[in-house]
């Protein structure tokens, strides 16, 4: 496995699966760091969200089909290494819709890949507030509508730009 | 590394987020008293003007809440996170600490006195 395989888009879907491996722990790392060291800013629940990195990494070297297959795999691991139903299903919502955000904006070429990431990390909040309030049963919880508007803004900007020197160095190895 | 639609969505973004945030701080003025609801449904109200610890029981768990000087906090769950209580303390008026695994949500009400005084 070297790195000409993570990149080549022309492999079939079974050559993509080791790459999509690789990721998936890559970034199930990043997810564990996170929970072994949580960043508390003051308000509950918000991270940097760097397992996104490796998402964003994947949607634009493998595709949306192996990104979202390295998505899943590493929502779906980290709650039953280190999480819960609870939180698995709670972070699955938010990788969902912030992932079809991303695949649909990347699809327009409007958007940079850190304008997706930036938009990705939006609507991942977003979704995650909702659910909460739907869970709840309160419509309260909004209240903090825009600083997690606000963080998802920062958080999905920063891996973006991560993201970008990544892809950048990916393609001078080429 | 930025195309001309990344700028436009992130000031309105920005424009929308700070906007609300200074909406939302503009009307917020010191409450008077705490609702407790668990599952959507109103458990009780205490007044902020007395300290009191109450203990909240919910078919999903255990939490107590601090009513100290004016501001409440969560000072203890049982859920796995504990992230209700790095709310911090909270006082001003739609401010809210929320428990989801056990969903419990504290919410700080305003005072009556305000309305009549609108009137």
């Amino acid at each position: 496995m070297t790195m000409n395989d993570i990149q080549d888009k022309h492999t079939s879907v079974s050559d993509k699966i080791p790459a999509a491996a690789i990721l998936a722990s890559l970034a199930l790392i990043f997810s564990y760091v996170e929970f072994l060291f949580p960043l508390s800013l003051g308000i509950p629940g918000i991270k940097p969200g760097l397992a996104n990195i490796v998402v964003v990494v994947a949607l634009y070297k493998l595709g949306v089909r192996t990104a979202l297959m390295v998505n899943v795999t590493r929502i779906l691991l980290a709650a039953a290494l280190f999480g819960s139903v609870f939180s698995g299903l709670y972070s699955l919502t938010g990788g969902l819709v912030s992932f079809a955000v991303m695949a649909a904006l990347r699809k327009t070429n409007l958007f940079s890949t850190a304008g997706v990431s930036m938009a990705g990390g939006v609507f991942h909040n977003l979704a995650q507030l909702t659910v909460a309030a739907l869970i709840i049963e309160s419509a309260q919880i909004l209240y903090y509508f825009p600083l997690l508007l606000l963080a998802g803004m920062a958080a999905g900007l920063i891996n973006g730009v991560l993201a970008t020197w990544i892809l950048r160095t990916l393609r001078n190895i080429d | 590394m930025f195309k001309k639609a990344d700028i436009f969505l992130a000031i309105l973004l920005l424009t929308l987020g700070f906007g609300l945030l200074a909406l939302l701080q503009g009307f917020s003025v010191p409450g008077n008293s705490v609702a407790v609801t668990v599952d959507g449904e109103l458990q009780g109200i205490y007044d902020l003007s007395d300290n009191r610890v109450v203990q909240i029981e919910s078919a999903n768990g255990h939490n107590t809440m601090e009513i100290r000087d004016g501001q409440v906090s969560m000072t203890e769950a049982d859920c796995p996170n504990g992230d209700c209580m790095e709310f911090g303390s909270i006082r001003h008026t739609n401010q809210v600490i929320v428990c989801l695994p056990n969903k419990v949500v504290l919410t700080i009400r305003g005072s009556d006195e305000l309305d009549s005084i609108s009137y």
